[in-house]
């Protein structure tokens, strides 16, 4: 029932703007339910259709079909008696409208924090279950559920003892499909949403991060965790209206694997899944826009009396999930500067120059964007120093042409890396989903290869096309006195 | 009371290692009577240095994983801390190697592991004498020059400041000092932890270092890999060899001093007030001694817990869906050899501190008072064997499960003979689990509170205030 990646949220410093409430009415009549065809099955009614069967990175079967009605299912064998069963939805908070005003984003939308507490409601009530009895009902089972939302996806979780698989795919359809909202239950559960803000909203880090996609995006990753009024001011009809709109057929993927039969989860899934009526979208899908423009250095400090170090976070544009050559090309960057005790930051910004004393790099593609971020933990007086030293690490990039030798050694690194990830099944089904989401299996099912495709001139073509060291976004951690952002601006060159 | 764990099974006098006659030993000491198509019969032995060696087959698994515990007690916890960074990065050398090993799918980590100091090394199935000499390679040889000594020093020694902005830290080390004792080393503050960082020097570091490496009967090592255990036994045995890894008589007349006792105790204190003026919302820990792996009721005591977890544990029942309070509590379980603890960290807002105080003491009078249902306990016990699985899917994860018992000197069990003790727990061993360790009346329980001087004196008045 968290918010996946990123973990900390930024009440911001901006002046919000005035929410306008979403013309729902024009809205909820966008998304009709499509007609059934005279004198036959309706769509949805016919039978599912496999569409390709795969062969997964470790060996292990994949079947892909797609329901009758538009909803995809995967299903992995995996020689586990641990299953994890996932649905993915194509929507997140950035069908909300913009807590701060941005010509990127539509300014029309649902109130902000709404895909996130809808995400909570799911666990609340529905249909077959009074109050929290579907959760009670999972618990008693001995699985675990969870659940996050992030700008472009949501995501609910079982995991459970494969004995018990006919019941949890019930127990899942009845939660991700057929919520229930009363008004006078979602009292207690915006408490539960503001008390998640709380909790997440005063990690200092987690400020300076969220300010750094407020910077990159022009949306702060607290968009999805909302205002404490427009929560507080959602309505039981918002949320049925937000369920309508994004949970339909075509905007889900679900995921199962482990020691699982096929054909046995495709019936459960078709049974539940495949009677919900396919609904056209209500509005092209949106997604993150990159909101810095070349040449642009954009700047922000935070004061936070919680501090007693400094931290500056700063972060380039990268490439969105779809461009596999390039998303791996970034990622092997990433192991080049910052993963391990001879990464080039650790080496030069920590080890010789002694700038910092921790060092963290993290690359996050996106649908249309992606971030590529460096975080540095230094003292209060050495952030520009730190940045500049960083800065000079980071340019050398689009100039060196990087050893054959290391090149080799870290497509390895890499490949074992991914290899070890997906030995939890986990891992797997999210890994599954979120690609298939977003149509970029082939970096799932082919990573190897594209790893060994690259050569040292991608890497540098890869570095001089995102990693310009005047085209990023700094923020600056600071201890002090909490409050709005102290210097903020943008402006050419460096961030003074 | 009766061992659950080991009915059958040989007794543990002082659940200690054995001590084997040297050489290497073509029987094992003990196999389980237990075995699943998965994870083979266990083999003990004892290895040709004389350190005990268990191993572990697991079939269709893709690594391959050997884990050394070394003893280095309480003492010097600070010195395992630096210790960390100094097999793994001591030298540009040895980052240089590490990071080879990375590239061939090595994974190497090392730190303090309850009372001991660990080093795992996993890797690719197949390519196990790689493995191996690997982590001799590392063990036995480490390389560290005075410059990279230094510079981890500063660094360690600055992270163990930061760490003290998470108000956690200041509020769990006052708790801990009333629930071990100030002078334990269980209860060891970073104010202290600094302070011996910074009178560490290199030659001080590695002495410490030497003389654990030199008490080669008191370590113990764990091997989990597709290949047959004999196998296994052989690449260790080869390696070790090769090593020169033996018992040094010229050094271990030191030997390592054990961890004291703590005192008993039985109540509860606090609340432990501890003022922050920096923090938006308060903190509460609330902690308990629990029992040691060695303990009877450990098995019932982990069922227990799994009770306390989840959303119709008690806590997130009673703090979160029936008061709404906080957004989750944060539990753990502290599994060390003198004196194990279970907490819960709860985030609340300023004006609801009491009411999350009496909630948490009203989840654990329940618990004490009221025995679980037949229901509840199958839950639990479900809930464990989903944890058993999800770490059995790993070769990794497979070593974990043995974990806590190597640090604490005692057998390591099959998987299948931790399952069938959990699955005799009776809903009375869970109830007198419940009343040894959280009633009052015989456990000992302490609390503490962190939020601003104000906010302490309006809840808890003039009581006396810490810091």
């Amino acid at each position: 029932m968290g918010i996946s990646r990123p973990n900390h949220f930024y009440p911001g410093v901006h002046a919000y703007q005035p929410y306008q409430p979403a013309q729902t009415g024009s809205l909820m009549m966008a998304s009709p339910v499509v007609q059934t065809s005279p004198g036959g099955l309706a769509p949805w009614q016919r039978p599912p259709m496999l569409v390709t069967s795969m062969v997964s990175p470790e060996g292990y079967p994949i079947y892909q079909y797609t329901l009758s009605n538009g909803h995809r299912l995967i299903v992995e064998q995996r020689p586990t008696d641990v299953v994890s069963l996932r649905t993915f939805v194509n929507a997140g908070s950035i069908y909300e409208a913009p807590v701060y005003k941005s010509l990127l984003y539509s300014p029309r939308g649902l109130p902000s924090g709404i895909a996130h507490l809808d995400e909570h409601c799911h666990f609340l009530r529905s249909q077959n279950f009074g109050k929290n009895q579907w959760a009670e009902t999972v618990d008693r089972s001995g699985a675990n559920f969870n659940a996050s939302t992030d700008s472009e996806m949501i995501q609910h979780e079982l995991v459970f003892n494969r004995e018990d698989l006919p019941k949890m795919l019930s127990l899942h359809a009845e939660s991700v499909l057929r919520p229930v909202y009363r008004e006078d239950e979602l009292t207690q559960e915006k408490k539960n949403v503001i008390n998640e803000m709380g909790q997440r909203m005063n990690i200092p880090e987690a400020k300076v991060l969220s300010k750094l996609y407020e910077l990159m995006f022009d949306r702060p990753i607290f968009q999805t965790l909302g205002r404490v009024e427009d929560v507080q001011q959602t309505t039981a009809a918002q949320l049925e209206q937000f369920h309508q709109m994004y949970y339909t057929p075509t905007n889900m993927v679900t995921v199962v694997s482990g020691r699982v039969d096929p054909s046995m989860v495709l019936g459960h899934i078709n049974r539940e899944f495949g009677s919900v009526p396919p609904r056209i979208q209500p509005e092209p899908p949106r997604a993150m826009q990159q909101a810095i423009r070349p040449g642009e250095v954009r700047y922000a400090t935070v004061h936070d009396s919680q501090l007693t170090y400094s931290v500056v976070n700063l972060a380039f544009p990268a490439p969105p999930r779809s461009h596999l050559k390039e998303r791996v090309a970034m990622e092997m960057i990433g192991t080049l500067l910052g993963n391990g005790p001879t990464s080039m930051l650790e080496t030069e910004v920590q080890n010789q120059k002694r700038l910092v004393n921790q060092i963290g790099v993290e690359y996050s593609p996106m649908k249309a964007a992606g971030i590529f971020g460096i975080s540095l933990v230094t003292s209060p007086g050495q952030e520009q120093q730190a940045l500049g030293a960083t800065l000079g690490v980071v340019s050398r990039l689009s100039q060196w042409m990087v050893m054959p030798q290391k090149l080799e050694e870290i497509k390895q690194n890499l490949i074992f890396k991914f290899k070890s990830d997906r030995s939890h099944v986990e891992t797997s089904t999210m890994m599954l989903g979120e690609e298939t989401l977003h149509q970029s299996m082939p970096y799932c099912l082919q990573y190897e290869q594209i790893v060994n495709s690259i050569t040292p001139a991608d890497l540098i073509q890869t570095a001089q096309k995102y990693l310009n060291p005047s085209t990023y976004a700094v923020v600056f951690g600071i201890p002090g006195q909490t409050a709005a952002t102290g210097q903020a601006g943008t402006g050419k060159g460096k961030a003074a | 009371m009766t061992n659950l764990w080991m009915p059958n099974a040989v007794s543990f006098p002082g659940y200690t290692m054995p001590v084997l006659s040297g050489g290497m030993a073509s029987q094992p000491l003990m196999t389980s009577s237990m075995s699943s198509p998965e994870i083979g019969m266990p083999l003990f032995n004892r290895m040709v240095n004389g350190a005990t060696g268990y191993f572990q087959q697991v079939s269709g698994k893709q690594r391959s994983q050997v884990s050394i515990y070394l003893p280095m007690g309480h003492t010097v916890s600070t010195a395992r801390t630096l210790l960390s960074g100094l097999l793994l990065s001591g030298s540009e050398a040895t980052k240089a190697f590490v990071t080879q090993c990375q590239s061939r799918g090595i994974d190497i980590g090392a730190g303090p592991a309850g009372d001991k100091f660990q080093l795992t090394v996993s890797g690719p199935a197949g390519q196990e004498n790689d493995l191996v000499n690997v982590a001799m390679q590392l063990l036995t040889r480490p390389v560290v020059d005075p410059h990279t000594f230094n510079v981890l020093k500063e660094d360690t020694i600055k992270n163990v400041q930061n760490g003290q902005s998470d108000p956690h830290v200041p509020l769990g080390e006052a708790v801990l000092k009333k629930l071990y004792g100030t002078n334990h080393p269980y209860a060891k503050d970073s104010a202290t932890m600094i302070r011996e960082l910074t009178q560490y020097s290199l030659e001080a570091a590695m002495s410490v270092y030497r003389q654990a490496l030199a008490n080669v009967d008191q370590t113990s090592l764990i091997m989990v890999s597709p290949q047959p255990v004999e196998t296994q036994q052989n690449a260790l045995n080869q390696a070790i060899q090769g090593s020169g890894w033996f018992s040094d008589p010229y050094r271990r007349g030191q030997a390592i001093p054990p961890t004291p006792p703590v005192f008993p105790a039985r109540g509860t204190q606090g609340p432990i007030l501890v003022p922050n003026e920096m923090i938006p919302r308060a903190h509460i820990l609330q902690a308990w001694r629990a029992p040691s792996p060695n303990d009877p009721d450990y098995p019932a005591f982990r069922l227990l817990l799994e009770m306390l977890r989840g959303f119709s544990g008690g806590f997130f029942k009673v703090l979160r869906t029936e008061k709404g309070l906080v957004y989750g509590t944060q539990q753990n379980y502290n599994q060390d050899k003198q004196g194990s603890m279970y907490s819960v960290i709860a985030q609340v807002d300023f004006d609801k501190v009491g009411p999350a105080l009496q909630g948490m003491q009203q989840v654990i009078q329940q618990v004490v008072q009221t025995p679980p249902s037949e229901s509840e306990l199958t839950m639990a016990k479900k809930k464990y064997l989903l944890n058993m699985r999800t770490a059995m899917q790993t070769t990794e994860g497979v070593a974990s499960i043995s974990e806590h018992w190597l640090q604490n000197d005692l057998y390591p069990l099959h998987p299948s003979t931790i399952q069938q003790a959990i699955e005799r727990i009776t809903v009375a061993d869970i109830q007198r689990a419940a009343n040894r360790f959280l009633n009052p009346a015989n456990g000992f329980q302490v609390t503490g509170v962190t939020a601003p001087k104000a906010v302490l004196s309006q809840w808890f008045g003039q009581r006396s205030i810490q810091g």
